[in-house]
């Protein structure tokens, strides 16, 4: 079944133009109206991209990836942060102001620097 | 930007208002396609019944971009002298008198003219790309840009817009603020906030090779850093929170997958004029994967009983 869901916000750039009307079909989006061409392809998922769907863990980087469970994962990426002397947080950009709340608590804890995209 | 504060307006106000329209150093056309034709450039505007033909546009940039072409004013800026520009304008605005025949490759009469233009205009909007920050001078550049927009407002009213990229930069910059009081590049390593770029930002730590591990979220380290911070960052231990593979992925130990907000599910995100607007949920997420935040909240939750 085909549903049009209207004024959904385009999650790409920084003008989130907020007319998009997305077309989604057996939950998938097939098409948009209005978006503009990056906006739109960040909409449709592109051809050639791999999507992660769970956790991989290497030990070493020369090594393949390996699916884990999330308690593991999460268990992992714990104990890295905690061990570092000082670990960075990158990045921040292209994901959602709760994440980004959360974001600076963690590097608090931490005693971490945490840094996003405007950085020079 | 943390020195001198900076006078804004939201992208409607300038849609209804501007008469001038400055574009420094980005190219909408390409990176944000839809910002001249829904904002302040093309469409009517309560104050500008007539649209496009109601505004001035002003590109400075060093290359003939396409949007430069459309502008009724191209400054093709020599590269790197943004800062040099800046203080040109400001000189001339402040009724000095610039010896030079030309400053950073603009023949000081249109520099002058420029002046008029922006002193004549009811209300000019300036809008900055992050390439100004990625010349020499980074962010000091901003920070004379400002000053300048200080400046024109003694004779009218001017506002500035950083154009961000990512469509959430923003968002970290407001909540980083309220939170640290600082915008980005906050070290907690002393167990309090401290902010100063070129020693606490991302680039030179790596580079210095500062930073034993690393989280990446939401960006794309390993395609837009110099090679010498990507050379660290494949020493040390990475963790990514990425919904795909990139260049970034390639280098890291582990890989925890996240919905994509606004797609898969909701949240907040700031748009470059800094008002706060809903994402939607529209479709259900892959089997397997979790929200950003939700993903933050187990790591906070784990780190806990590890410290
Ligand atoms: S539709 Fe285009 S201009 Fe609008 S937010 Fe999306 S990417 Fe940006």
């Amino acid at each position: 079944m085909t549903k049009i869901i209207r004024n959904v916000v385009c999650p790409f750039c920084g003008c989130l133009c907020d007319d998009i009307e997305v077309i989604v079909k057996d939950n998938h989006v097939i098409g948009t109206r209005n978006a503009c061409r990056i906006g739109h392809a960040k909409f449709v998922h592109f051809e050639g991209a791999i999507r992660f769907t769970e956790p991989l863990i290497r030990e070493d980087k020369r090594d393949e990836f390996k699916k884990v469970d999330w308690d593991t994962a999460i268990e992992e990426s714990a104990r890295i942060l905690v061990e570092a002397y000082k670990p960075l947080l990158y990045g921040w950009s292209s994901s959602e102001t709760h994440a980004q709340f959360k974001g600076i608590e963690l590097a608090e804890l931490l005693g971490a620097v945490i840094d996003n995209t405007a950085t020079v | 930007m943390q020195d001198s504060g900076y006078p804004v307006a939201t992208l409607a106000e300038a849609t209804h208002r501007a008469d001038l329209v400055i574009y420094w150093a980005c190219n909408p056309i390409h990176a944000h396609p839809r910002h001249m034709t829904r904002y302040p450039v093309f469409p009517r505007g309560f104050f500008r019944e007539r649209g496009r033909k109601d505004r001035t546009l002003i590109v400075v940039d060093p290359r003939k971009t396409d949007t430069a072409k459309i502008a009724d004013i191209h400054l093709q800026i020599e590269q790197h002298k943004d800062y040099e520009l800046i203080s040109a304008l400001r000189a001339a605005l402040n009724g000095l008198t610039i010896e030079a025949d030309k400053v950073a490759g603009i023949p000081t009469e249109v520099i002058y003219q420029v002046v008029d233009t922006c002193k004549s205009a009811q209300y000019g909007a300036l809008f900055f790309g992050m390439g100004i920050t990625m010349t020499r001078g980074k962010h000091r550049n901003i920070d004379n840009a400002i000053r300048l927009v200080i400046d024109l407002n003694r004779y009218t009213k001017f506002i500035l817009t950083p154009m961000r990229g990512h469509y959430n930069v923003n968002g970290f910059n407001q909540v980083a603020s309220w939170i640290t009081g600082y915008s980005y590049a906050i070290d907690f390593s002393r167990g309090y906030p401290v902010y100063n770029p070129g020693e606490t930002s991302t680039i030179n730590l790596l580079k210095r090779g500062e930073v034993d591990a690393m989280l990446n979220i939401a960006a794309d380290a390993g395609a837009h850093f110099p090679q010498k911070a990507i050379e660290h960052i494949a020493k040390i231990p990475l963790i990514c929170i990425e919904p795909h593979k990139t260049p970034t992925t390639e280098l890291a130990n582990i890989i925890l997958p996240p919905a994509l907000a606004g797609i898969e599910c909701d949240g907040i995100a700031y748009r470059m004029d800094g008002v706060p607007i809903e994402l939607k949920k529209i479709i259900e997420p892959p089997e397997g994967v979790l929200p950003d935040r939700e993903i933050i909240e187990r790591l906070i939750k784990k780190v806990k009983e590890y410290l």
